[in-house]
């Protein structure tokens, strides 16, 4: 298994509060352009989603794909991301 | 059936499909519901390539799990009405208790007719269900279904009026308001499903293109047509207060009472459905139009992809930005290539540019002289230098009068603007490709002292260009080479000036250790003879050591080994001396003999035999002629370039009676100290290998073995062609002298 990127070290670390879903590892500036246009402008938004998709990773990946066009490895990423996020803080 | 069905999924028929399918899921909002869209769509596949005839079971399994599913069901409902209708939250607030009547109604019912009831408000059902809901129906009518009974006769006796139900209903059902038509749905034929659905679907279209459009409504729906003065009054009064259509949705929310006044009166009951028209219609506008640009779009492909089942691809999106990256790469390389020409352009008019500029004082017509003059002028000039350039004309420049001749050629006109333009060239003081030279300096030219001009631009041909261009990338292609050969040559003689100066160094020590040699025997040869002088004149030690014909290359060596044994050697002193009555500068020998003896050590030398080859130990007759011997030294020891010579030669000593021997190589970098030897034949080699074979060399002790020919040219090609036997090259028999010494010694003690 591959190290994960400082962008979700830094993510993980702390409780989310305030921060935009460029935060999420996994989400760039196209993809977070394109999350932020369709109302998903924080990641506790983001978040929300990954848990009414009940933290299934399929599903939120074909959803990232689906909603933001966004690859495999980001919505690998992104997926992690939250995921351990919430194993650390939900 | 189920794909048809899979068209037109409310959210809670996803969800109980999904529940059936034993999926994990969550709730299904407008930003999952295309997830799970797919995601059902994909089970569905799954499932189609495991078991075709399963689907009628299904079905009565997806009525019973919607049943299980009662208590998520309102806020599905609640859901599907926020996704179809999200702006009118009026409708929503009045659905809700609807639904949950309904539900507690249901729950209030007999078990036995659950599943049927279940599957009656879904409009949009198999025709197998609804064959089994028909057959039920006239069984079991609980207390809802009663209220709502009375409408069926009446609905039955009009057909216009039906066909709008069903229309209604469908309409309805989209928006989950489907409970309450459901009852006229059921007096319907099972082919209808389809046709409603196309009818729906012509009405949604039109509901978008222009909200409500009367006529065209009526045209297409009889319902319409028949309360058509009810329904546009309500749905006018629905657009003009949302009071009203509250109340409506009230009427709409609250059916018990509604409908049990219909029951007794068929008129009101109609106003009501109106009421649903009017609500229906009205927000269908609101919502399509808002919805236009959020969602349908995505929806509706969704849809298409369950109804043409088709494989989705994925690769549309990247494919989209491929060709947008191609489109826009290329733009910006023609982009990029005109901003280039245009430089190179703008390079080439400034002149012309700035010839322009100051023009603007005149008026119009004396500049538009003084500027066709000018471009006149420099066109010329730009000519003359270009062809000057490529060799065509002898000069590059004209003289005043060659211009003025050539002015005049073009007409009387431009010959009055020359002075002035000559003029504004000196006056504009800058670089106008225009350069004007005479007698003087450039600094007091005036009108008068013009005597030549010139362009500073020249105009060449195509050709012309091409050639300078070449040649200019000729010329200094050329130089490349020419500083790569001074750096080679440079490199070349560094190099020969360091091997040089080696070979010096080592001439100084070889002569040294020579002067050292002959010093201590003349020393030694002093101590023994009393007579002798104790000195050697050192032009003697020359002349001694250096045969005549080297002398005066080796003259500058022999200063500096003179030079050397001055400065670093003790044991030698330079005395002057009067030898015959001349002075002479003389070395002495100055070291007690005492301590002479421990210095030398013999190197290179055969120490004996270690055992002697007898019958026993020998190896058979040889074989082959080639030889490995082994432990004739250590690489690591070994300094200098040339001690493998000495190795050579006392092999070729010790085989000194050999005289087969016709190739020896030394491998230097053996770690085992190895030397091969190639004799003429067999034989030779068997004497060798006896005369080698267990002798101690340098303290070490030799061993050999034979080696197959084929190997030995392999490594060694240059043995191939070697037949003439090797001899020593001095008769000295250095490395046998210890050996001789021994023996004598040994002769001696065993005589």
């Amino acid at each position: 298994m591959s190290s994960t990127s400082q962008k979700h070290r830094d993510f993980v670390a702390e409780p989310m509060g305030e921060k935009t879903v460029q935060c999420v590892a996994g989400i760039g500036d196209v993809l977070g352009q394109r999350l932020t246009d369709k109302g998903f402008d924080k990641a506790y938004v983001l978040l929300g989603q990954f848990l009414v998709l009940k933290k299934d990773e399929e599903l939120f990946k074909e959803w990232l794909k689906d909603t933001c066009g966004a690859n495999a490895k980001q919505g690998r990423d992104c997926y992690g991301c939250l995921k351990e996020w919430c194993d650390a803080f939900l | 059936m189920v794909k048809m069905a899979s068209a037109q999924l409310t959210d809670e028929e996803l969800v109980s499909e999904l529940r059936r399918s034993g999926e994990m899921f969550g709730p299904v909002t407008e930003s999952t519901r295309p997830v799970y869209l797919k995601k059902l769509k994909k089970l569905r596949e799954e499932q189609r390539s495991r078991a075709g005839k399963t689907r009628v079971m299904n079905n009565s399994l997806v009525a019973e799990g919607r049943l299980e599913s009662g208590g998520a069901r309102p806020l599905a409902a609640e859901v599907t009405h926020r996704r179809s209708g999200r702006h009118y939250t009026q409708t929503e607030v009045g659905k809700s208790p609807v639904l949950l009547g309904f539900s507690s109604d249901e729950s209030d019912a007999d078990v036995g007719g659950r599943r049927e009831r279940g599957s009656t408000p879904q409009t949009e059902r198999s025709p197998a269900q609804r064959g089994c809901v028909d057959a039920i129906d006239g069984r079991k009518a609980p207390v809802w279904w009663g209220t709502r009974r009375p409408h069926s006769p009446q609905q039955c006796d009009d057909p216009e009026e039906e066909k709008a139900n069903k229309n209604r209903a469908v309409n309805g059902s989209r928006l989950s308001y489907c409970k309450d038509y459901s009852d006229s749905e059921q007096e319907e034929p099972a082919k209808n499903e389809c046709q409603s659905r196309r009818s729906r679907r012509s009405m949604n279209r039109q509901a978008r293109d222009n909200g409500m459009d009367p006529p065209e409504q009526a045209g297409r729906s009889g319902w319409d047509r028949a309360e058509s003065p009810a329904s546009t009054r309500h749905r006018a009064a629905a657009r003009k207060s949302p009071d009203t259509r509250r109340s409506n949705n009230h009427l709409g929310g609250h059916p018990d009472p509604s409908r049990l006044y219909a029951a007794s009166n068929s008129i009101p009951s109609r106003l009501s459905y109106p009421n649903h028209a009017g609500t229906n219609h009205t927000f269908y506008p609101n919502s399509s139009q808002k919805k236009l640009h959020k969602h349908p779009e995505p929806e509706e492909e969704l849809l298409q992809q369950f109804r043409s089942a088709g494989v989705t691809s994925p690769g549309g999106f990247s494919a989209h930005y491929l060709s947008m990256i191609l489109l826009t790469a290329a733009c910006l390389f023609f982009l990029l290539l005109g901003l280039t020409y245009l430089r190179m352009r703008g390079t080439g008019l400034a002149g012309e540019q700035r010839l322009r500029s100051p023009n603007d004082l005149h008026d119009d017509t004396e500049k538009n002289m003084l500027m066709n003059t000018l471009h006149k002028l420099h066109d010329k000039l730009a000519k003359t230098a270009g062809e000057y350039m490529c060799g065509g004309v002898g000069y590059g420049r004209i003289s005043v009068q060659e211009a003025a001749e050539f002015l005049q050629g073009l007409g009387p006109e431009y010959v009055h603007e020359f002075n002035n333009s000559l003029r504004w060239i000196l006056q504009s003081g800058k670089d106008v490709g225009i350069k004007c030279s005479g007698d003087k300096d450039d600094e007091d030219l005036n009108i008068a002292s013009i005597k030549y001009l010139e362009s500073t631009r020249p105009q060449m041909s195509f050709l012309c260009r091409i050639r300078r261009a070449v040649f200019t990338v000729a010329y200094r292609l050329s130089l490349l080479p020419l500083g790569i050969a001074a750096v080679w040559a440079v490199l070349r003689y560094m190099k020969y000036h360091w091997a040089k100066e080696e070979e010096e160094t080592k001439q100084m020590y070889d002569l040294v250790i020579k002067i050292i040699d002959v010093l201590k025997s003349h020393g030694e040869a002093c101590q023994e003879n009393k007579e002798l002088d104790p000195y050697t004149p050192i032009p003697h030690v020359k002349d001694s050591l250096i045969s005549a014909c080297d002398r005066k290359k080796m003259k500058k060596a022999w200063d500096r080994a003179v030079e050397f044994v001055a400065t670093n050697e003790s044991r030698i002193r330079t005395e002057t001396q009067t030898i015959a009555g001349t002075d002479y500068l003389v070395w002495k020998w100055v070291q007690p003999p005492s301590c002479d003896k421990i210095s030398t050590i013999p190197s290179k030398v055969w120490q004996g035999q270690a055992f002697h080859l007898d019958k026993r130990n020998s190896p058979p007759n040889s074989l082959t002629p080639c030889l490995k011997i082994r432990n004739m030294f250590d690489p690591v020891v070994e300094i200098g370039d040339h001690w493998h010579l000495a190795i050579q030669e006392a092999i070729l000593e010790k085989c000194n009676d050999n005289e087969g021997i016709v190739h020896i190589a030394v491998d230097k970098n053996s770690r085992e100290g190895c030397v091969y030897v190639k004799c003429l034949s067999p034989d030779y080699a068997g004497k060798a290998f006896k005369a080698l074979h267990g002798s101690w060399f340098d303290g070490k002790l030799v061993t050999v073995k034979y080696l197959r020919l084929d190997r030995y040219h392999h490594r060694f090609p240059q043995a191939i062609t070697s037949n003439t036997p090797l001899k020593p090259l001095n008769n000295h028999m250095n490395s046998m002298s210890q050996l001789n010494l021994r023996t004598d010694t040994t002769n001696f003690q065993s005589l």
